[in-house]
C-alpha cells in the first residue's frame, strides 16, 4: 500500500511538473464556445518559436533630421523583440577621433531609448578607415559575429574587412572561416537571417571578395539576406533565395516613393515555423495614439544645395518616345560634385517624358551642362556614350526640352 | 527493497520530470556570446510570457470605398498579430432585405476568411440595423456580446445597438447583468480591453444609453475603451483611463489625414506587463516585400448623387487677423438633400481649403450660409466640443451674417468676421 502511495505521489508530482512546463503562469486563452461563434476561428497566431522583430536602414549620406531619431519612438510603439540593422549608422567617413566619438554618443543616445535591444552591424560609413574601424573595436568589438534565437541563426558580416582591402566590398580570410565555422556549428537551425552592409552579390568578381564561398556555405539550408548601402529598395533572388536591399531610415534620399523604391521605413519581420513574413512599414505611417509626432531634437547633416529649376525632358530614342527607361542626367564640370549622388535622374513615363530629381522628389535640376543617358532593360542607350555623347544644357528658370539618343 | 527500488525509480522519474520542464524553461532561447564589448545595446529582448499583440480595425460602411477592407486583410497578415479584433460597421446593412444581408455578410466573410489569425466580430448599427438584421447576426455569430480572457487580460465585447434603434445607442439590462457577472468573476485580470461600436459616452442619451452604468461597473479597474461609429480618430480620457475613437479601415472619409483624424489605418496594440502600447499604422505605409500592388476585387459601394463640386479656398480673420485652428462649415441653403455641406479647419496662416466627398475638393456649386467656430481645445477629454472663443452669431447657420454664393469656377472666398 505504501509504495502505492509512493508511487502515486510520484506519478502526481510527476503530472504537475509537466503541466506547468506546458503551462505558464500567465495564463492561456479562454472562450467560450457555442454552436456559433462571432469569431472566424480561436487558433491564435501564436508558437512558442515565432517571434517578431524589426530592421532598420541607412542613416547617411546627409542624413535628414528627426528621421532616425522618430523611427526610435515609432519602433517603441510596433513593440517588436529587438531591432538589427544594416549598417551606416553614423556619417562617420575621416574625421577626427573626437567628432566620430561624438557621432557615436549622438547615434546611442537614440537607440539606447528603444525598449528592446539593438544589435549593430558595420557599414562603410562606420568602419570604413583604419581610423573610424579602431573605434568600432573600442566601442563595439566584434565587427561580424552571429547569435541563434528561436533556433534561428543570425549572421552579421562586414563587408568592409579592412583586411580585404579598402573601398571594395570583400571579405577577409579570417571573416570567411568564422563564418563558415558558424555555420557548419549551427547546421540544424530552422532558418539563417544574413545581415550586411553591402549588396556585394552586384559587384563584379564575387569569387574574390569571398561572397561565393558564403553562398557556397549557406546552400543547403534555408536563408534570408538583408542589405542596405544603396538607399534604394530591391528584391534579388539567388540560389531561390530572397536578397533584401533596404531603403533608408533617414539616410540621403530623393523619397521618390514606392515606384523608384526610395522611402523611410522599417522592415517588420515574423519569423513563422516556415520561415519569414516580411512587411516593409513607412515611418510617416505609424502613429501614437494622440496622433502626435515623435519629438526629436536630431539635427541631421545640411547637404550644400543649388537651387533647382523645374524641368520635364522628353526623350526619344531613335526618333520613338522611349517610355519605362531610367534616365541619368550627369552635371558635367564642377557640378557633379554637388548633385546627390553625382546625377539627377528619373524614370520616363508612356510618352517618354520624365521630371528629373537632384536632391528631393521632382524637385529639377541646377542650371548647367548634363551628359544625358538612359538604361532600359539592362541595356545602356546610348551604347558608348563617350564616342555619341547627348549633351542637355539647362538654362535658369528650366523648362520642357527634348532629347533624342542614338542607338 | 522492491519498495525502495520503486520509490527510487519514481523519484528517478520525477526528477528527470523536473530537469526535463527545468531544462525547456532554461535553455537559452537566445545564445549570443557576451565580450567585453559588444555590438548590441543590451539583451533583455522583449518577449515577455504574458506579452501579446493584436490589432484592431475600423469602420467599412456608410458607402464603404472599394478595395481598403481587403486590403487590409492582407496587410495584417504582413503584420502578423496574434488575433484581430473590430470595432463595428462591418456590412453596410440599412435594409430590410435579408437576400441582401447574407450577401453583405458573404463578402465580408470571405475576407475575414483569409486572414491567418482569428477575427472577432463586434456589432455596429450598420450590421444590426432592425429585427431582422438582428436575427441574421445570432444565426450566423450567436453572441451579439461576449468576453474572452487571454494572458489574464479580459477582452470585452459590447454591442451598443441592444436592442437596435432605441434611442441613439443601447445597452439592455441583460446586457448590463451579464457584464455585472462577468467583470465580478474577472476582478484580478490585469488590465481589461473594452471594444464596442459606438462612442457611446458622446451620445446625446448619454443618461439613459446604459453607459454610464458600463463605466460603474468597470470604475476602480485599469481598463482602456475601443470604438468606432465617427470616422474620425479621437482620443479621450474618463475616469482616469484612455478611450480611443478609431477612424476608418475603408468607411466613408474624405481622408483629410491626421490633422483632421480622417485617415483608413489599423491600430496595433502590444499588452504589456503595465498596459497596452498603441500604434496607428496607416494602411497605405504597410506594404510587401515585393513592393508589389496588393490585388483585390472588392467593389466598394458606387457612389451616386454626387455633386460636381469645385476648388474652393481663402482666408478667415477675426477683428482684421487671421484665425488659425477654426472650423469653417458651408451650410447649403438649398433644400435638396443632393446638396451637402463642406468644411475645412483653417491652418496657422488662416487659410483654408474646403472637402466636400475627399480631401479638398471643394464645395457644390451653390448659396451658402457659413459658420466659423474657434473651439479650444476642439474636443474636451470627455468628448463635447470645446468652448467656443468667437462670437456666436458665427456659430448659428440661422444666424451668421456670413452667406456666399460658390460659382462653377475656382473661388477664392476670405471671410472678415468682425464684432
Amino acid at each position: 500500500m505504501k509504495q502505492l502511495v509512493i508511487a502515486v505521489a510520484a506519478c502526481v508530482v510527476l503530472a504537475g511538473a509537466i503541466a506547468f512546463s506546458r503551462n505558464p503562469s500567465v495564463g492561456g486563452f479562454v472562450v467560450v464556445q457555442e454552436s456559433r461563434n462571432p469569431w472566424t476561428h480561436s487558433k491564435l497566431n501564436t508558437a512558442p518559436e515565432q517571434f517578431q522583430f524589426a530592421i532598420v536602414s541607412d542613416r547617411t549620406g546627409g542624413h535628414r533630421a528627426k528621421i532616425f531619431s522618430q523611427a526610435v519612438q515609432r519602433l517603441n510603439l510596433l513593440q517588436p523583440e529587438f531591432v538589427v540593422s544594416v549598417g551606416d549608422l553614423i556619417e562617420g567617413g575621416r574625421k577626427p577621433r573626437d567628432k566620430i566619438e561624438a557621432e557615436w554618443k549622438e547615434f546611442d543616445s537614440y537607440v539606447n531609448q528603444l525598449t528592446m535591444p539593438f544589435f549593430y552591424v558595420p557599414g562603410n560609413h562606420d568602419v570604413g578607415n583604419d581610423g573610424i574601424d579602431a573605434i568600432w573595436q573600442e566601442r563595439y568589438g566584434r565587427r561580424w559575429y552571429h547569435f541563434v534565437y528561436k533556433n534561428v541563426l543570425f549572421l552579421i558580416l562586414n563587408t568592409d574587412d579592412r583586411s580585404g582591402g579598402a573601398g571594395v566590398p570583400s571579405l577577409g580570410n579570417e571573416q570567411l572561416a568564422y563564418a563558415k565555422k558558424v555555420l557548419a556549428d549551427n547546421k540544424d537551425v530552422r532558418w539563417t537571417i544574413v545581415l550586411l552592409h553591402k549588396p556585394i552579390w552586384t559587384a563584379p568578381n564575387l569569387e574574390k571578395r569571398g561572397w561565393t564561398d558564403i553562398e557556397k556555405a549557406l546552400a543547403n539550408r534555408p536563408y534570408t539576406v538583408f542589405c542596405g548601402h544603396v538607399h534604394r529598395y530591391q528584391k534579388f533572388v539567388r540560389q531561390g533565395r530572397n536578397y533584401y536591399q533596404l531603403a533608408t531610415t533617414g539616410g540621403g534620399s530623393r523619397l521618390r516613393g514606392i515606384e523608384y523604391g526610395e522611402f523611410d521605413h522599417i522592415a517588420w519581420v515574423t519569423m513563422k515555423n516556415d520561415g519569414p513574413v516580411i512587411a516593409n512599414v513607412m515611418l510617416n505611417s505609424i502613429y501614437p495614439d494622440d496622433l502626435k509626432e515623435p519629438e526629436s531634437n536630431e539635427e541631421g547633416l545640411l547637404i550644400k544645395k543649388l537651387p533647382t529649376h523645374p524641368v520635364r525632358i522628353t526623350v526619344y530614342h531613335d526618333g520613338v518616345p522611349l517610355a519605362g527607361a531610367f534616365v541619368s542626367l550627369s552635371p558635367q564640370g564642377l557640378l557633379g560634385k554637388l548633385v546627390r549622388g553625382g546625377q539627377a535622374d528619373g524614370i520616363t513615363a508612356g510618352d517618354g517624358s520624365f521630371v528629373p530629381s537632384s536632391y528631393g522628389a521632382f524637385d529639377g535640376v541646377p542650371a548647367g551642362k548634363y551628359l544625358v543617358t538612359a538604361r532600359k532593360a539592362g541595356q545602356t542607350i546610348p551604347k558608348d556614350p563617350k564616342a555619341n555623347p547627348v549633351i542637355l544644357e539647362i538654362p535658369e528658370g528650366g523648362g520642357d526640352f527634348t532629347v533624342n539618343l542614338p542607338r | 527493497m522492491r519498495r525502495i527500488l520503486l520509490g527510487l525509480c519514481a523519484l528517478l522519474l520525477l526528477s528527470a520530470a523536473i530537469g526535463w520542464s527545468r531544462q525547456r524553461a532554461n535553455r537559452p532561447d537566445l545564445d549570443f556570446a557576451l565580450e567585453k564589448q559588444n555590438p548590441v545595446t543590451h539583451l533583455k529582448l522583449n518577449n515577455a510570457p504574458d506579452l501579446f499583440r493584436f490589432a484592431i480595425v475600423s469602420d467599412r460602411t456608410g458607402g464603404h470605398r472599394a478595395r481598403i477592407f481587403s486590403q487590409a486583410v492582407e496587410q495584417l497578415n504582413l503584420l502578423q498579430p496574434e488575433f484581430v479584433v473590430s470595432v463595428g460597421d462591418l456590412i453596410e446593412g440599412y435594409t430590410e432585405s435579408k437576400e441582401q444581408v447574407l450577401r453583405e455578410w458573404r463578402e465580408f466573410q470571405n475576407y475575414t476568411s483569409r486572414l491567418q489569425m482569428p477575427f472577432f466580430y463586434v456589432p455596429g448599427n450598420h450590421d444590426i440595423t432592425n429585427l431582422m438584421m438582428e436575427t441574421v447576426w445570432r444565426e450566423k455569430f450567436g453572441r451579439s456580446y461576449y468576453e474572452i480572457l487571454y494572458k489574464d487580460v479580459l477582452l470585452l465585447v459590447l454591442n451598443s445597438e441592444d436592442p437596435p434603434r432605441k434611442g441613439t445607442s443601447n445597452i439592455s439590462p441583460e446586457q448590463l447583468a451579464w457584464l455585472k457577472k462577468t467583470l465580478q468573476a474577472n476582478d484580478k485580470v490585469r488590465w481589461t480591453l473594452v471594444f464596442l461600436h459606438k462612442p457611446m459616452w458622446i451620445m446625446s442619451d448619454l443618461e439613459t444609453n446604459g453607459w454610464l452604468e458600463v463605466e460603474k461597473l468597470l470604475a476602480g479597474r485599469k481598463y482602456t475603451v475601443f470604438a468606432g461609429h465617427v470616422h474620425r480618430y479621437q482620443k479621450f480620457v474618463r475616469q482616469g483611463q484612455n478611450y480611443y475613437m478609431l477612424a476608418t479601415t475603408g468607411g466613408i472619409s474624405k481622408l483629410r489625414g491626421i490633422e483632421y483624424g480622417e485617415f483608413d489605418h489599423i491600430t496595433w496594440v502590444t499588452m504589456k506587463k503595465d498596459g497596452p502600447v498603441i500604434a496607428n499604422v496607416m494602411l497605405e505605409g504597410i506594404v510587401r516585400e515585393d513592393l508589389s500592388k496588393i490585388y483585390s476585387e472588392e467593389e466598394g459601394v458606387a457612389q451616386y448623387l454626387r455633386r460636381p463640386t469645385t476648388p474652393v479656398k481663402g482666408k478667415v480673420t477675426y477683428q482684421g487677423k487671421p484665425l488659425a485652428g477654426a472650423i469653417v462649415t458651408f451650410h447649403p441653403l438649398s433644400k435638396d438633400p443632393g446638396f451637402v455641406r463642406a468644411d475645412a479647419l483653417t491652418n496657422a496662416e488662416g487659410t483654408f481649403q474646403l472637402s466636400t466627398y475627399k480631401a479638398n475638393d471643394g464645395a457644390i456649386p451653390g448659396e451658402f450660409a457659413v459658420t466659423v467656430e474657434l473651439r479650444k481645445p476642439l474636443f474636451t477629454p470627455e468628448g463635447k466640443a470645446g468652448p467656443n472663443q468667437l462670437p456666436t452669431q458665427f456659430a448659428s447657420a440661422d444666424k451668421t451674417p456670413l452667406r456666399v454664393t460658390v460659382k462653377r469656377e475656382e473661388a477664392t472666398i476670405d471671410l472678415n468676421l468682425q464684432d
